[in-house]
């Protein structure tokens, strides 16, 4: 553990030179940018800026690369906070606690917290990178299908318990969801389904554009309705841009959280920094005793997932350093980029080229320091587009939503796709079917079944792999629990308080638990 | 009657020269030129696109910028699909392998080998069947002896797709072994990494991917490449790794990628390409990318890779059938 | 029982023609001959069974207390918000036809106006945002934005 820190100071050495400083400025502030345009998530921000670092040392391209990695990530939580526009999948959860924060004239505090917790998120998922990088890698090797299907069907059920109001509208979301996710070439056979011969749709629907279309579009034919009708002037107050003691209060333990749900949810490749906010959100919405407040404005709800996002990068990160495989897609693009510069990486890459990838770890420290400090003081310019007149505002962003679906294939179907969506979006929220749902259970909704046909194949059609192998069986066993608990704990719950009723009241008095 | 068919003989004649003068004149391209690829950035294809770029680039060959733009989807449909709205126009180029044959037998693209100009057959990626070195599976002999006795007791894994250049390397072997080729336990990933990070978890026996992907974790000792596809031993890392035919199987498969331009090129433009395309292979940066990436170079001009693509439908199509994936 | 003046039946009766739908195309879908353990088809029919029967739950079981009249009568908003969805699809075929910074520049103009904009403001903001978008996106990023193919075929 110690030589780690060596190797580390030795990364600090390559990395802190004027010109690297300058680049992962650049990097940051070009990436906050682009991460506020939807569509344009971590992934799709690294790849367009990628050649702006042809012809610089690998070193000063990967810590430039790193800045705009988190500044995407950033910019992404902006977007989501004030105009409730995702700019990619994992500020999804951002946008169900953040956007009211902004509806109440409390922006700029969701913004500072974003981006506090941002910082101590991914500051401690950096060091525990630098401290249990090999064997957490190790040990998420032993995840195979069955477990990978076993943490996707426990993140659906998380999903279903925080559906408020109606269950049975929150599971049609959801299974409508899953319906999307089916159509494209299936992995595991080729055989088209739902595609109609539309080559567009081999792939899939496009999951950021379906996220620009149910968010972005019908969020501005919303606003529309509200600007015509003369409610609008709430957005107008700028408002606090700190938190304060109690925010803080409020938000230190649900980042701390956040922070080890998202670095150990990052390291398990395949299944992403959405799943890492996801979870976070839904146990802090288990855990907190102000439970009405989520989805209205609760800081909660800002503080874990912005934490578990920043945080599951750098477990991303674990998998391609200690083993050369990418944790997810914006570190497959680093991959690819790392490898244009000559250098592939392997199993070997800390101990043959410890200097790029303890520079890659410094760097990232870095890229975390400097976006905080960048950003906090832009926090009021941020804040202060919401002041640009309504009718502008909501033309913007349906802009936005045009040519970042443009952008995701440069071409003009999935323009379409965001109207569809778009129009699908606003007539479910007329009707109070929950929005999340959905566009959590297309993301996951692929995985689920591949990993499921996948263990079947391999287990020769035998269902009991999933309880025969013990990690799988234990992440059931917790779903499980997930789905019986609030059931369990009611009838615990009434059956103490009976209890407690027969012993308190004597005959003829008021017993206190009954209103 | 006679002035007519000395008109037209005028006519015949004049046609020949101005097309003799034409084909012997190389057109260049006339404004920037744009090298589409196929996949999302990070992959064999796009390594492929930015090796071309930087070896025309160095050589100066083509005298206009390059762009390399992505058009990911379908498994290269979407590009191939794109470039042809451009037919008959020299400055689009798209890097075409395998899955150019297979989309079109399968039924996932409407076009095909005949629908586009190949401009050059670039090199062969041959392939590896790799396990874990803790595994039952030590040697290539092993993995033999286990096919022949129970093939469905191993599990066979691999990425992108169904019916790939993987998988038809697989089902090669299988034929000349004398299995079905459908018996393994088949699971497909979304691309090589999460097969090779399955196979380091032993949740697959073994998988087949292109030889680079394997060689760093041969050499680290993480996983045992047993056997690749290749005609001739690799040097380098995998060295110490058997051809399928020096044991006596004779399957030589792999990844090929060549340089396609859309239907309908031809004549002076598509004389310049098979010039640049020709000339690139002496350039240095495109030497030292190809050997980085274990890219065993064989370079074709059209008339070759027409040919050469006419070869491999016929043996894809046979590959499909075995695999029960035929639907042309 | 099935009130046809709350909203919620027709969600529900929209999602079980929906199901039917779905579970119709499924009905395309070729299943390979090595298939082992599940294939293609299994997770499609499991959903579409599923889905009909939450739609059913749905149109059957579902009050919506604070809602008066179903979508009988369409709001004078939800026309806008239509008009304004009609800007969008126009987009899809003005882009190609006129270039980026013209469909854009005329989009977002509507946009604005049908947002009650003064007209001069949403002008003038409408070709300033344009351009910077452009530039962004077309310069900047790469992003191969669609030049006016009517001047292509003007031969401009």
């Amino acid at each position: 553990m110690f030589e780690a820190l060596g190797y580390l100071w030795f990364g600090f050495e390559q990395t802190l030179t004027p010109f690297n400083l300058l680049m992962v400025s650049v990097g940051a502030f070009l990436g906050t940018w682009i991460g506020m345009l939807p569509g344009l998530g971590p992934a799709a921000g690294i790849a367009l800026l990628l050649p702006v670092t042809f012809g610089m040392d690998p070193i000063s391209a990967m810590i430039m690369l790193c800045g705009i990695y988190y500044g995407t990530m950033y910019g992404g939580s902006i977007a989501s906070i004030l105009i409730n526009t995702p700019g990619d999948a994992s500020s999804v959860m951002t946008t169900l606690d953040g956007y009211p924060m902004t509806k109440q004239g409390r922006g700029g505090v969701a913004l500072f917290t974003s981006a506090i917790a941002s910082f101590i998120g991914g500051t401690m998922a950096i060091v525990a990178l630098t401290l249990v990088a090999a064997p957490m890698a190790r040990f998420a090797l032993r995840f195979g299908p069955p477990e990978q299907f076993a943490i996707m069907l426990l993140a659906l059920i998380a999903t279903a318990t925080l559906i408020q109001g109606s269950l049975v509208k929150g599971l049609f979301s959801m299974v409508l969801g899953l319906m999307i996710a089916t159509v494209g070439l299936d992995l595991q056979s080729g055989s088209p389904r739902f595609t109609f011969g539309v080559p567009e749709l081999f792939d899939g629907v496009s999951l950021i554009a379906i996220l620009i279309g149910v968010f972005a579009f019908s969020e501005a034919l919303r606003n529309l309705e509200t600007i015509l009708v003369g409610e609008w002037t709430v957005h107008r107050k700028v408002g606090r841009l700190w938190m304060t003691m109690e925010d803080w209060t409020r938000s230190r333990w649900p980042i701390v959280r956040g922070a080890v749900i998202g670095f150990i949810i990052g390291v398990f490749p395949g299944v992403g920094a959405m799943v890492a906010t996801l979870v976070s959100y839904s146990v802090e919405y288990r855990l907190s005793s102000r439970r009405e407040e989520f989805g209205h404005g609760a800081i909660e709800g800002v503080a874990g997932p912005e934490s578990a996002n920043n945080a599951s990068a750098p477990g991303a990160l674990v998998p391609l350093l200690t083993l050369g495989i990418p944790g997810s897609a914006a570190t497959a693009v680093l991959l690819g980029a790392l490898m244009v510069y000559g250098i592939q990486p392997g199993p070997r890459l800390l101990t043959e080229h410890p200097e790029l990838a303890w520079g890659v770890i410094a760097s990232l420290y870095l890229g975390n320091i400097v976006l905080v400090i960048l950003n906090i003081p832009l926090i009021g310019i941020f804040v202060r587009l919401l002041l640009i007149p309504a009718p502008i505002l909501n033309a913007l962003i349906m802009l936005l939503a045009l040519t970042g679906a443009y952008s995701l294939g440069n071409r003009v179907f999935d323009i379409g796709v965001v109207i569809v969506f778009g129009i699908l979006g606003y007539w479910l929220r007329r009707f109070g079917v929950p929005l999340a749902p959905l566009v959590l259970s297309v993301t996951l909704g692929g995985g689920l079944e591949q990993s499921l046909r996948q263990s079947l194949s391999l287990s020769n059609g035998d269902w009991l792999v999933f309880v025969e192998r013990p990690i799988s069986a234990i992440l059931l066993a917790f779903a499980l629990l997930v789905v019986c608990g609030p059931v369990l704990s009611s009838i615990y719950r009434s059956h103490a308080m009976r209890r407690a009723d027969v012993q308190a009241v004597a005959p003829g008095q008021d017993t206190p638990y009954r209103n | 009657m006679e002035f007519k068919k000395l008109a037209m003989a005028a006519m015949a004649a004049s046609m020949a020269v101005c097309g003799a003068v034409g084909f012997s004149f190389a057109q260049a391209p006339k404004h920037g030129v744009e090298i589409v690829v196929g996949a999302s950035p990070g992959g064999g294809d796009d390594a492929t696109a930015r090796a071309v770029e930087a070896a025309f680039n160095a050589a100066k060959l083509v005298g206009q910028p390059l762009n390399v733009n992505y058009r990911p989807g379908a498994g290269g449909t979407v590009a191939v699909a794109y470039i042809n709205n451009y037919r008959g126009d020299m400055h689009y180029l798209n890097i075409a392998a395998l899955n150019l044959i297979t989309n079109h037998l399968q039924g996932t693209s409407p076009l095909g080998p005949a629908d586009v100009t190949p401009l050059a057959a670039l090199y062969t990626e041959y392939l590896c069947f790799a396990a874990h070195p803790k595994g039952k599976l030590q040697t290539a002999k092993d993995l033999i002896e286990a096919l022949k006795k129970d093939a469905s007791a191993l599990r066979f894994g691999f990425g992108t797709a169904a019916g790939n250049h993987n998988q038809i390397a697989f089902a090669a072997l299988a034929e000349k072994i004398g299995i079905d080729p459908k018996k393994p336990r088949t699971v497909i990933f979304p691309g090589a990494a999460d097969a090779t990070s399955q196979l380091l978890g032993q949740h697959v026996d073994f998988v087949v991917a292109p030889a680079r992907q394997f060689a760093s974790y041969h050499k680290a000792g993480e996983l045992k490449c047993l056997a690749v596809t290749a005609p001739e031993r690799f040097k380098g890392d995998l060295a110490d790794v058997p051809t399928l035919t020096e044991l006596g199987y004779d399957v030589t498969a792999g990844s090929w990628r060549i340089m396609i331009a859309p239907g309908g090129v031809k004549g002076p433009e598509l004389a310049f390409w098979e010039d640049a395309f020709k000339k690139m292979m002496d350039v240095e940066a495109w030497k030292v990318q190809a050997e980085k990436n274990y890219w065993s170079v064989n370079y074709r001009n059209h008339e070759d890779t027409l040919k050469f693509l006419e070869a491999e439908s016929k043996q894809a199509a046979s590959a499909l059938k075995a695999l029960g994936l035929l639907k042309n | 029982m099935l009130r046809l003046r709350d909203g919620n039946v027709w969600l529900g009766l929209a999602g079980c023609a929906f199901a039917v739908a779905y579970l119709w195309e499924a009905k395309q879908i070729i299943e390979p001959p090595f298939v082992q353990g599940m294939g293609p088809r299994a997770f499609p029919w499991g959903l579409g069974c599923i889905f009909f029967f939450l739609s059913a739950a749905v149109a059957l079981t579902e009050r919506d207390p604070m809602r008066k009249s179903g979508p009988v009568r369409v709001a004078h908003t939800t026309m806008m918000a239509g008009v304004m969805t009609a800007f969008a699809c126009a987009y899809v075929f003005l882009l190609p036809a006129f270039g980026y910074v013209l469909a854009s520049v005329l989009v977002f103009f509507a946009t604005a106006v049908v947002a009650r904009s003064a007209w001069g403001a949403a002008a003038v903001s409408a070709i300033f945002i344009v351009v910077i978008f452009y530039l962004v996106f077309d310069s900047f990023l790469g992003v191969p934005l669609p030049s006016p193919r009517i001047l292509q075929v003007l031969n401009v």
